[in-house]
């Protein structure tokens, strides 16, 4: 089977930087890779949450699409001294979905058993109170940021235990990294971004095309 | 473990799927499905416990940890049945919890009645040594004893002197937790109903109809059952 082209956010940097300049850009132009990136990945990330709800309108219900989610092996745990608690830091922090879309798995894994149960999410607003009511076997997890709070039902130790956590991901480990997103939502990042950068460096867009000199008419 | 046992899981992963949620609803939705079960635990489901328990030497039976509420308080008669009982609530729960409650109990008057009397007290006729059935009159039943429970102590307080060391015990336990919550699984779709209920995507009437299904499913109606009950009311009699 054929290989496909990986798409990365260095080729979506130059894509938009040469749909501004109209050419190949040269030292004239003014944005830096690195600002057009925050534009890219607050517009990844705007644009996977309003997928899900678009997803929403033909489904009935919410639902993460596929072509977003990466499975990661999370760090290993650490105990917090004082609390005693589990935890290990999630690749970035969830995207701000309800737990269950932002963060669709969480599970142990062991080489010699494959993977364990699915850790249930518990959301914010009950974490406080859960501890009143009865719990169900295997272990929960909460969390703040991108720290991720691992608990077993029966408070047992965690100690020695991988991690993997399925999750929505709207960034990168590098410019060269290749995009885990849905093509179709390269299209609206690609659109997001370039309105937002053309109104700020107040490019008159149209008169470029026209092959009429840059900035604003004299005449 | 028996078929009909399924784990409460099941139920609330058929719920998610049903509703359209996700594994974030999936704590939630267990703790709905925990309740719906001890609703129709209560309600439907309960298999009654049966234990033997030790007579404490002031005369009480101390209650399984887990009892919820008695079906049947007696003892083992030779045939391997259970005989009730009576429950007598004018036995005082004084000290009931103390070992020298016997010894506590010292009477201020004198009972009309005791049943250290040499005479049983039957309610039909007794005649010259011999009992005559008195056409009208209440027949009585045949008692073993006589006890009360105290359901804030966990006990149960039984007379002085009273004559059998064990008592059986039928009871409604806790839900107990084997691995998850097991379930019968005639309940499933009462569950996800009732999870469906409290999310507010289904009503309380479907509950109690998928409820009501469940303990028809449950107690099937027997054939067996009912020719059995016609045999046994089969009897000479005065055809009016």
């Amino acid at each position: 089977m054929a290989s496909l082209i990986a798409y990365t956010k260095a080729q979506l940097i130059e894509r938009i930087k040469r749909h501004i300049a109209n050419t190949f850009p040269d030292s004239s132009f003014s944005v830096s890779d690195n600002e057009i990136l925050l534009y890219i990945d607050s517009a990844a990330a705007y644009t996977l949450v309003g997928q899900v709800y678009a997803g929403a309108k033909v489904e009935g219900s919410l639902a993460m699409p596929e072509g977003w989610l990466t499975t990661y092996s999370l760090a290993a745990l650490i105990q917090d001294t004082v609390t005693g608690e589990w935890y290990t830091t999630l690749p970035q922090p969830p995207l701000s979905l309800p737990l269950g879309y932002s963060i669709t798995d969480v599970y142990p894994v062991e080489a010699s058993r494959g993977r364990g149960d699915s850790f249930l999410p518990i959301k914010s607003k009950r974490t406080a109170y859960r501890n009143y009511m009865p719990k169900p076997p295997g272990g929960s997890y909460k969390v703040n940021g991108s720290k991720i709070i691992l608990m077993a039902a029966d408070g047992s130790s965690l100690f020695g235990l991988t991690f993997y956590a399925e999750m929505a991901k709207s960034r990168t480990e590098s410019m060269t990294e290749a995009l885990n997103m849905p093509d179709d939502a390269i299209e609206a990042i690609f659109v997001n971004v370039t309105t937002k950068m053309i109104q700020r460096m107040q490019l008159p867009k149209d008169i470029i095309s026209d092959d009429i000199g840059a900035g604003n008419k004299a005449s | 473990m028996s078929a009909k046992y399924i784990p409460i899981k099941e139920c609330v992963a058929m719920a998610l799927d049903q509703y359209g949620k996700s594994i974030g609803d999936f704590d939630t939705c267990w703790l709905f499905a925990f309740r719906a079960l001890e609703n129709a635990h209560y309600n439907v489901t309960a298999e009654p416990k049966t234990v033997r328990l030790p007579v404490n030497g002031n005369d009480t039976v101390t209650l399984p940890a887990d009892y919820t509420n008695w079906v049947k308080i007696g003892v083992m008669t030779n045939t391997g049945e259970l005989s009730t009982l009576r429950i007598n609530n004018a036995l005082t729960t004084y000290k009931d919890l103390q070992p020298d409650r016997i010894s506590s109990l010292t009477a201020d008057v004198n009972s009309g009645w005791s049943g250290s009397n040499s005479v049983f007290p039957f309610l039909n006729y007794y005649y010259n040594g011999v009992y005559t059935p008195l056409f009208g009159v209440g027949g009585g039943l045949v008692q073993f004893g006589e006890c009360r429970v105290d359901d804030a102590n966990n006990i149960i307080v039984l007379p002085p002197q009273f004559p059998f060391t064990e008592v059986l015990f039928e009871y409604i336990s806790c839900p107990t937790k084997d691995e998850d919550y097991l379930v019968d699984r005639r309940l499933r779709e009462a569950i996800i109903t009732f999870i469906g209920w409290k999310l507010r995507l289904d009503t309380d009437t479907n509950y109690y109809a998928r409820l009501t299904e469940a303990r028809r499913m449950i107690t099937p109606v027997q054939l067996q059952t009912f020719e059995q009950v016609i045999r046994e009311n089969q009897k000479f009699c005065i055809k009016a």
